[in-house]
């Protein structure tokens, strides 16, 4: 895996103190080792909860037994300090392991827009975040990983993104394969894992659909993808049962 | 026979006639199948075999080395193979209440297949029902479960979070749950813009607010709810599943055990079991890991083993075991723990059978002094013979030295019968000082320690040395080494007309020879193997003996063989110690004068002397007063002393002895000190049989032989004793050339006389006695004394009158 010098420098992590959080970081601190590249952790703090704890009426639901309590801004920024401080630990400890150069920094603003400018300075982004709704069976995945190719190079990027995370945890790969992407199998080679391809509609809903079904590990994504848009980034990272990785188009993986 | 003449040589020893027994070597023998005498103790033994009723067991006692053991395992062993074979029993689980195992009957020898058949069974279970669960169609039956439940959670969710956003409201993820605010565009409000708003806009957020959060909370509050659904219907699923997984298996082993009733019922608890935890047989993708060690998940497999306690499927009838380490967990089971993770654990498979489940429906075999040494063991056997049955507890929590929870298991119904082997001692004791032991022991076998000395009985003990010289793949015997070893067998009976039921004795000896006759090279062992035999098995124990010896021949002990003295008699002891008799002379004193008819007994004022040697002084001067002093007072004061005892004196196999002495004292008249004596005497001079003549006799010989044999020499016994001689065979050829004499007795009379050389002399009916005789001395002595004590009461009297 090593032997061919890689573009990617700099592997972000949007991530929260969730199980998605701790298996993004999981992965992100694979793909940095990997290639050598520097992993920066990033906890932003959604400003839209400060909004709320400001409200004279802001009360909060208790994701686990539905009780009503009052939200302070006090409260809300101690909570937050201990979670981020739970996160900058958790990549400490997993930059440690591994040896990586790493760093950790904490946003304040709108999730959605802060992740996407993230991933413009990022080679891969890896977005893992609490569901906006609560957990219904075990959160994360735990079936293949899953590569959304829109049939552009980029698209192809992912597959090899993907190739690269499955190599190192034996996993098989699903690519989906987006309605107008000619079917090219070649384009999938070499292989070194085994691997599914699923056409798919190319938004959202049906990219979620095809997660649900097949409950994957990671969701890789292309960066420059139509379906990362600033509305529909909160409803895939809401809804998937997994992390989703932003691939950067620039990102040249040796194959 | 006249008492003053010695005994002829041939009453001094049975010799066994060598034509008589009929063989050249044993070789030439049948082993002997029956039990030699007994028969007293053998028919209990039978009888209490036979009685089925309850507190029918048995006793065996007797003396050590007789073969009680021997002899009631091989009757028992005979009479258990015509025995049904008894139930298997084994612990299960208990499915309802665990720390409560259940025990299951079947007959004997299932209870290995049955083990067997739930091991399949589950290792059957191990692979259908993960199968059947990771089944393609299964998992994909549990998917839309999932899926359905997913969906319907998103949706309520979904369509909470647009009901909000169409009116205004975003629904937003706070680190603990979930907050609702009020949305300008897609943008939340500040609480700014928020300040700026009417009073009116403000009371319709709030409003608004208030109501999505109560259907948040509700919706919420039904999230648990929907995930029981959803598990419920994938456990219901997984159930069905099951079922179907293993209805083949149990099926077969349901048809297998159908006649059992106890046997089905518990299968079908184990399929209700397996179905409810189905999802246990799932391999784990990841063992269970607690404080850094991984936890193999083998309960769920375990919960379906079999815990075999008895397992009789090698058996041909009904058991006799023989319980050599009785204690308490050792008869009645134990409950094993295991460590694990610093913890004691345990489950039924730690459940381990004691003695008395391994003999139910047989018999138990136990020392009764091994018993009663551990602690708690008499009172848990006698707890189970009452219950009648076997309740395994764990003796630390009877006691309350702990309180751990642990297993209590069901109780086994128990049919044993125990048999207990002791010495008569014991017997005694414990029937007399345990009430309970009556009831629970109605049948005591006694074992005689001597069988009668027949000319059948000979032939019979012939065969019983050939029969433990081919178990002992000893060499043959001769005729002449076999009567050698049954003389020597009534010797340690101390009786030539007995011969000693002490069989272990027995086998030492022939073993012993044995050996010696390998030494020599010789094919078969002779009657000088067991002369070798025996030498060595006294010369091994003999260092005091010899060491007392010593002391008489360098005359640190004072015991004359030669000359005459008044007052002073030779008397006789036995030692006993670790198992090896001898005797030695020990000097008899006696003084007497005027006194108030007191004969006082120097052992007993020191506390040296026994209750029945106090018990036969005090007859002494019973005999004194009424043969001598029957019309007037006894005016004696006389003192017996066991010379240079330091030891405790007991027995009164010394009064002839000591009585001669006072005699010898009061008529002045000196005792041949060539001559020892024994014997008890009553208190009308006649003379009582002593046990250990054989070694009394032996004792002065040896001490007289050291000295030189002078032909004077020899030892007075009581008449009744001669038929206990078993004298030994230089002791014997010395009396047959004349150098040693032995001497029976009836009367003190005539012991005395032998002693004094002075005829006793009868009485004239009157008290009084032919002029010079020994008796005539005494009287005339006992007169003087009490016609001087008469005149020095009288000058008292009138010196207080004056």
């Amino acid at each position: 895996m090593n032997e061919h010098p890689s573009s990617v420098r700099r592997v972000f992590a949007a991530i929260d103190s969730s199980p998605f959080g701790s298996a993004a970081l999981e992965a992100a601190a694979l793909l940095a080792t990997e290639l050598h590249a520097e992993l920066r952790g990033l906890f932003i703090e959604d400003i839209n909860l400060f909004r709320v704890a400001g409200m004279p009426f802001a009360k909060e639901v208790d994701s686990l037994s539905g009780t009503l309590r009052r939200l302070d801004v006090e409260e809300l920024e101690r909570a937050l300090r201990i979670k981020a401080e739970g996160v900058r630990q958790a990549i400490a400890d997993a930059a440690q392991r591994t040896s990586l150069n790493w760093s950790f920094r904490i946003f304040r603003g709108n999730v959605n827009q802060m992740t996407l400018a993230a991933a413009l300075d990022a080679d891969l982004l890896l977005i893992g975040r609490e569901r906006s709704m609560p957990p219904l069976s075990p959160p994360v995945g735990q079936g293949p990983i899953m590569a959304v190719d829109d049939g552009t190079d980029s698209g192809k990027h992912v597959f090899d993104a993907a190739q690269r995370l499955a190599r190192y945890s034996i996993d098989s790969i699903v690519v989906l394969a987006t309605d107008g992407t000619e079917d090219d199998l070649d384009r999938y080679q070499p292989r070194r894992s085994a691997t599914y391809v699923q056409r798919c509609a190319g938004d959202e809903l049906a990219v979620i659909e095809a997660a649900r079904r097949w409950q994957p590990r990671l969701l890789l994504l292309d960066r420059g993808s139509p379906l990362v848009t600033e509305t529909t980034i909160d409803s895939l990272v809401s809804r998937l049962p997994c992390p989703l990785v932003l691939v950067s188009g620039r990102e040249r993986v040796p194959r | 026979m006249s008492a003053s003449e010695p005994l002829a040589p041939d009453r001094l020893c049975w010799h066994c006639p060598v034509e008589g027994l009929g063989f050249a070597t044993t070789e030439d023998l049948d082993e002997l199948d029956d039990v030699l005498g007994q028969s007293r103790a053998l028919a209990a033994v039978k009888f209490g075999i036979g009685m089925r009723h309850e507190g029918y067991n048995l006793f065996v006692l007797g003396p050590p080395g007789v073969g009680k053991r021997t002899i009631v395992r091989e009757l028992l062993e005979k009479q258990s193979r015509h025995e049904s074979i008894p139930s298997d029993w084994c612990y299960v689980q208990n499915f309802d209440h665990a720390d409560k195992p259940t025990p299951l009957q079947l007959p004997g020898g299932r209870g290995g297949a049955f083990r067997y058949d739930m091991e399949r069974l589950v290792d059957d279970l191990k692979i259908s029902i993960p199968a059947a669960i990771e089944a393609e169609e299964h998992q994909e039956r549990v998917a839309q479960i999932d899926q359905a439940a997913k969906q319907h959670h998103d949706e309520a969710f979904s369509k909470l979070g647009e009901k909000a956003k169409s009116q205004g409201i975003q629904l937003v993820r706070t680190p603990g749950g979930f907050a609702l605010a009020p949305l300008k565009g897609n943008e939340v409000i500040s609480p700014e813009e928020f300040d700026q708003l009417t009073d009116d806009e403000k009371k319709h957020i709030e409003a608004t607010v208030e109501i999505l959060q109560q259907e948040l909370k509700e919706l919420v509050e039904r999230v648990p709810q929907w995930r029981k659904e959803a598990r419920s219907a994938i456990k219901q699923l997984n159930r069905e599943a099951t079922t179907a997984a293993i209805s083949h298996s149990l099926r077969q082993i349901k048809e297998k055990y159908a006649d059992l009733p106890h046997i089905a019922a518990y299968l079908e608890a184990v399929e209700k079991d397996v179905t409810e935890r189905a999802d246990e047989f799932r391999p784990a993708e990841e063992p269970a890991v607690m404080l850094g060690l991984s936890m193999p998940n083998h309960a769920v497999f375990q919960r379906y083993q079999v815990n075999l306690l008895v397992d009789y499927g090698d058996a041909t009838g009904a058991p006799v075991i023989h319980e050599d380490h009785p204690n308490y967990h050792n008869l009645l089971g134990r409950v094993e723990h295991k460590t694990y993770m610093g913890a004691l654990i345990t489950d039924f498979t730690l459940i381990r059978p004691g003695a008395l489940h391994r003999a139910n429906g047989g018999y138990l075999i136990i020392e009764a002094r091994r018993l009663l040494q551990q602690p708690y063991a008499w009172e848990g056997l006698k707890r189970a013979l009452f219950a009648k049955h076997i309740k395994i507890e764990s003796l630390a929590e009877a006691l309350s030295l702990v309180s751990t929870v642990s297993l209590e298991p069901g109780p086994i119904p128990m049919n044993v019968k125990v048999i207990l082997l002791g010495d008569r001692m014991l017997y005694y004791l414990m029937y007399a000082y345990d009430p309970d032991f009556a009831e629970l022991f109605k049948v005591a076998a006694d074992f005689d320690e001597q069988l009668d000395r027949t000319p059948q009985s000979c032939h019979l003990y012939a065969r019983l040395i050939a029969t433990l010289l081919r178990r002992g793949e000893l060499r043959a015997f001769t005729a002449e080494g076999v009567a050698r070893t049954i003389e020597h067998a009534a010797r340690l009976a101390g009786d030539s007309e007995k011969v000693t039921a002490r069989v272990r004795a027995i086998a030492d000896l022939l073993r012993e020879a044995d050996y010696y006759a390998t030494q020599e090279n010789s094919t078969v062992v002779t009657a000088m193997h067991v002369d070798a035999a025996i030498d060595n098995q006294i010369q091994r124990a003999d260092r005091l003996r010899e060491q007392i010896q010593e002391n008489i021949q360098r005359g640190v002990l004072l015991v004359d063989t030669a000359g005459e003295q008044v007052g002073q008699v030779n008397g006789l002891s036995v030692y006993e110690l670790g198992g090896f008799r001898f005797g030695s002379p020990t000097r008899i004193t006696a003084t007497t004068r005027i006194g108030k008819g007191e004969v006082v007994d120097i052992e007993r004022e020191v506390e040296l002397g026994g209750a029945i040697h106090s018990k036969g002084v005090l007859i002494l001067s019973s005999f004194l007063a009424a043969r001598y002093a029957k019309n007037r007072s006894l005016s004696l004061a006389a003192s017996l002393v066991f010379e240079q005892s330091y030891g405790p004196v007991e027995g009164d196999s010394a009064s002839v002895a000591e009585l001669c002495a006072l005699l010898s004292s009061l008529a002045e008249t000196p005792v041949r000190q060539s001559l020892a004596v024994t014997g008890s005497v009553n208190q009308h001079g006649r003379v009582q049989p002593i046990g250990g003549v054989n070694e009394k006799i032996e004792g002065f010989f040896d001490v007289c032989r050291m000295r030189a044999l002078t032909g004077e020499q020899g030892v007075i016994i009581p008449a009744s004793n001669v038929k206990h001689l078993m004298l030994r065979r230089d002791v014997v050829e010395a009396a047959r050339t004349g150098r040693f004499h032995i001497y029976a007795v009836d009367t003190i009379d005539e012991a005395a006389s032998l002693l004094t050389g002075v005829e006793a002399g009868v009485s004239d009916g009157r008290g009084e006695f032919t002029e010079g005789t020994l008796n005539a001395r005494v009287a005339s002595r006992l007169r003087e004394m009490s016609e001087l004590q008469q005149k020095e009461i009288r000058e008292r009297i009138a010196g207080t009158v004056q």
